[in-house]
């Protein structure tokens, strides 16, 4: 019943944002924290935003990410591993997204590594597969992502991020997965606080300003809030590192559709 | 003595504040609180009456406040403090003693050198000794020694309005404004006055204004009388937390300064403003036993409402209150004072160190019957005889964090919420959080509380604002604020959501010049039923400005402010408008003559990207005339202070390139241009 009262907003969600299949879902909990301002940020979760982060990761690290959805069906879950080797960092990554009647997984292999001290760079190989019930059958795709960080100094990091520059098409419609560029700055105002920018242009939709708040409020518990635009998304979330393991809890709301969690673990050996 | 209080003392020395602010005899609006009032009137239809914070800083301007002693209330009369900075002064006296010297402001955790700067003009700092209380002379005694102002002030438009053509004009009365202000203070404790006004069009001394004035205001106000500790006699205002249940006067909303959200007022004001609407008339007292505050009131007035029919039983109805305050039409005059209004309302606040919890309540009943037109936006709006709110709220100061907020009821309909925290992250850094949700049936008639709407009602939304330094003399302030309407409004014909950003960076190079860059973007999205096909579109407006401003002395006493403004608005077509404005103003310290002189050229594809611009004006008097069409503005405004008695003179003219003309209805005026001369005269004895 609930399922059938949503249909019209799903409908409109897909259209509006999603491209139908094949979308690039976003993990990590930090990241829907900072309303997924995110693609000048090193951190374990990095290889979803931008690959150019992952050498910053020198410990061989596991993690795993939930997002609800805003409704059940609508949910995300990812699983990832990263080795630091000796020239740069090797991540893999799967996730799933939908329900039963449909859902889409992605398989990812990624590698960063550092061009110079302060650039570095990451590409990524993925794998899409989508199916959905009944007549509808099933879809596979191949596509590739890269994105470069830069650190000016130490208050300022800047990154580049871009998803499927071949457009690559699939499906008895040859329908295009989306081409979505991520440009971002942040800045460190002071050692307790982080400020981000960035601006998100898929081929299809609007430029989607975002801006974001980290805070530590005491040593290892962040503070983070960030706004989307286009659509509008306010996030919120708090993060704390407990030796080798990190946890994120964010909830993101949208003026209409209501609200969305994220949670996400990882592990460093 | 801590080493680092010394130090800060030291370097705040070294980067002493300009002297002699005192010398020129009207207290100087600080920037920020300039562009406060000027967003606010954009934001608004008509003008603004800000008249009571002039008066609050005119009044400390005279008798500077010891911030050594000053509480909370009065703290924020300053008008420029948060209550979060309000809150950390005072943990900062608590936790050091009495500050040493003005220059020890800056070292306070959320005070900056501008800031302190602002402020000087009306603190000092002197020991804090146990407050003296000035004795009450009995009536004579009090009428002797008082402070007494009397202000005269007059002017009208030049040319002829089409409402006053003819030999039998259609306004009654000239176009004229007149006002008057007789006023008497002595200290805090007793302050007594009358206000009158007459708007253009309407009658003096005669038809249906017999006694004069349209408006007669009369107010009494004394503190620490016998057993109560505040009284209100006449016009007074009412405000309560965070305006959710009763707020009257001015109420801040959004605008470039980005934390000033909490609300922080006295219950109890005296009513000085020309408004004829927004106040309470009758009698307030107040009466604290520590912790506890009680305030009660009662107010009995007529108003003006839009009379329908009556019922088959006699009674009135109304269909909606007339806010104009004009009464020069036939139908102005039938609808003038034709509802009687009664509220009664009453606080019980507990203050206990760094918690205020208080609760709130008002009812309100009318002699008529409200039924609004049966329109779909109306359905939860209010309607009938009378009724109730009730409210709970907060204020808590812990460590860097200040939390506030209100839970409202309306009687037997929706619930409102407010609630905000608002903190400094890093000394450089403060951080501001507001959610409100307001059911769509949550009714209350005398509330004005943080809203995107025009009433906190039928609305939830989440605002964020953050303000940074980020070297000596540049900040950066920003908001942004999104929201939902989930009932119907005026504006749309389904529920619709929209959001609003700012982005401001502020530069002081030196301390006399300043210079500032923003840009505002709005953008809201609901739908609206095509006129021709009676189909429902979606509808999308967007609205953004880019504005530069740049202040300059160009030699002493002679200041210079540019300003650069681009508006590009887009709705159902695209408009875009820009305004250059150069302004020029003569102050010199010691000479009894002043004068600013303006001259703006605009052009605006039409009303849908006008442009609003602050403009130096009479004391007390505040209205922002939108620039649109193609044209320019120009004024000059002359101010001469001849010992007791002070004389200003205005005279302004918008002139118009593109049309013959201006105005419409009864305001129209046949011709290019509009001119008005306004003359004041302020005695003080």
């Amino acid at each position: 019943m609930r399922m059938v009262l949503l249909f019209p907003v799903l409908v409109m969600v897909f259209a509006f944002r999603a491209g139908a299949v094949n979308d690039n879902h976003p993990a990590g909990g930090r990241s829907a924290g900072l309303a997924h301002a995110s693609v000048m940020l090193a951190d374990f979760w990095c290889f979803h935003h931008n690959q150019g982060g992952l050498p910053y990761v020198r410990n061989l690290m596991v993690g795993f990410h939930h997002h609800s959805g805003f409704v059940r069906e609508m949910a995300h879950q990812s699983l990832a591993l990263i080795v630091p080797t000796s020239s740069g960092s090797l991540a893999g990554s799967f996730s799933y997204y939908g329900f039963s009647h449909y859902h889409q997984t992605k398989a990812a292999v990624a590698y960063g590594l550092h061009l110079s001290g302060r650039l570095t760079a990451g590409i990524q190989l993925d794998y899409f597969h989508t199916r959905i019930a009944g007549i509808y059958g099933r879809q596979r795709l191949f596509t590739f992502e890269a994105g470069v960080q830069y650190r000016v100094n130490e208050k300022w990091q800047l990154g580049a991020h871009l998803f499927n520059p071949v457009r690559q098409k699939a499906g008895l419609y040859e329908e295009a997965a989306p081409c979505i560029l991520r440009l971002g700055a942040a800045w460190r105002f002071s050692e307790n606080l982080l400020f981000c920018l960035e601006a998100e242009k898929d081929l299809e939709q609007q430029v989607m300003p975002k801006m974001a708040i980290e805070y530590e409020l005491v040593p290892l518990l962040f503070l983070r809030t960030g706004i989307a635009l286009e659509p509008v998304l306010n996030s919120f979330g708090v993060g704390y590192c407990w030796q080798e393991l990190q946890a994120d809890l964010a909830f993101s709301f949208h003026p209409s559709l209501g609200q969305v969690s994220n949670f996400s673990l990882t592990y460093a050996f | 003595m801590h080493f680092k209080r010394i130090f800060f003392l030291w370097l705040s020395l070294v980067f002493a504040f300009p002297d002699g602010a005192r010398a020129q005899d009207d207290p100087p609006l600080s920037s920020g609180l300039q562009s406060l009032i000027e967003e606010l009137a954009a934001s608004r239809e008509g003008g603004i009456d800000y008249q009571y914070i002039v008066e609050d800083l005119q009044e400390l301007f005279h008798q500077p406040l010891n911030i050594n002693q000053a509480d909370a209330e009065t703290l924020g009369r300053l008008h420029m403090l948060t209550p979060y900075q309000i809150q950390s002064l005072i943990r900062y006296r608590e936790r050091y003693g009495p500050l040493l010297s003005i220059y020890e402001l800056p070292v306070v955790f959320g005070f900056t050198i501008r800031l302190a700067q602002q402020m000087k003009p009306f603190i000092t700092v002197a020991p804090s000794r146990l407050q003296r209380q000035q004795p009450l002379l009995g009536l004579a005694g009090l009428i002797g020694n008082s402070r007494k102002h009397l202000i005269l002030r007059s002017g009208q438009t030049l040319e002829r309005q089409k409402g006053y053509v003819g030999p039998d004009p259609t306004y009654p009365g000239s176009p004229l404004r007149v006002y008057s202000q007789l006023g008497l203070k002595y200290h805090n404790r007793f302050r007594l006055g009358a206000t009158l006004d007459k708007d253009p069009g309407e009658t003096f001394l005669r038809a249906d204004n017999p006694w004069g004035f349209d408006f007669h205001s009369i107010h009494l106000f004394v503190q620490n009388v016998r057993w109560m500790d505040k009284l209100a006699v006449g016009d007074y205002d009412i405000r309560y937390g965070q305006g959710l249940v009763a707020w009257s006067g001015l109420a801040f909303s959004k605008s470039s300064m980005v934390l000033n959200l909490a609300r922080h007022a006295a219950t109890i004001d005296p009513y000085t403003s020309a408004n004829e609407n927004d106040f309470f008339r009758g009698v307030a007292i107040e009466k604290k036993w520590l912790p506890l505050t009680v305030s009660l009131f009662y107010s009995g007035k007529h108003i003006d409402a839009n009379l329908q029919d009556t019922t088959p039983s006699g009674a009135k109805v109304f269909s909606s209150f007339q806010q104009s305050g004009y009464h020069r039409l036939a139908g102005e005059l039938f609808d003038e004072r034709s509802l009687r209004e009664q509220v009664v309302g009453g606080s019980v606040a507990y203050n206990k160190g760094r918690m205020k919890l208080a609760l709130n309540g008002i009812h309100y009943a009318y002699d008529g019957l409200m039924i609004r037109e049966p329109r779909p936006e109306n359905a939860y709006r209010f309607s009938g005889r009378s009724n109730s709110n009730l409210s709970l709220d907060y204020r808590l100061s812990l460590n860097r964090l200040y939390f506030f907020g209100e839970q409202a009821w309306s009687m037997g309909e929706g619930l409102a919420w407010l609630n905000g925290v608002h903190g400094r992250l890093t000394p450089g850094v403060g951080l501001c959080l507001l959610h409100r949700y307001y059911e769509r049936d949550y009714q209350a008639l005398y509330a004005a509380a943080f809203a995107e709407g025009p009433r906190p009602q039928n609305e939830q939304g989440i605002y964020l604002g953050m303000e940074a330094e980020i070297r000596g003399g540049l900040f950066l302030r920003a908001y942004m604020d999104t929201w939902r309407f989930p009932w119907l409004t005026h504006a749309s014909a389904t529920p619709s959501t929209g959001w609003d950003g700012l982005i401001q960076l502020d530069y002081t190079p030196t301390k006399h010049s300043m210079m500032y860059l923003r840009f505002q973007r709005k953008s809201s999205s609901g739908s609206r039923v095509d006129a021709d096909s009676g189909l429902m579109m979606a509808r999308e407006t967007r609205r953004s400005k880019l504005r530069y401003h740049f202040r300059y002395p160009l030699a002493a006493h002679l200041v210079s402010d540019t300003r650069m403004e681009y508006v590009y608005a887009r709705s159902d077509d695209l408009s875009q408008g820009v305004m250059l404005c150069q302004d020029i103003g003569f102050h010199p310290g010691r000479m009894p003559l002043r004068f600013d002189i303006r001259f703006a050229l605009f052009h605006t594809d039409d009303y849908e990207s006008r442009i609003y611009a602050y403009e130096d004006d009479l004391l007390y008097v505040f209205s922002i005339p939108p620039y649109y069409s193609r044209g320019y503005r120009t004024y000059l405004n002359l101010k001469y202070s001849a010992g007791q008695a002070d004389f200003w003179l205005k005279l302004a003219r918008t002139g118009y390139a593109d049309r013959q003309i201006i105005g419409s209805g009864w305001n129209e005026i046949q011709g290019s241009h509009k001119t008005t001369l306004y003359m004041q005269m302020r005695l003080r004895f």
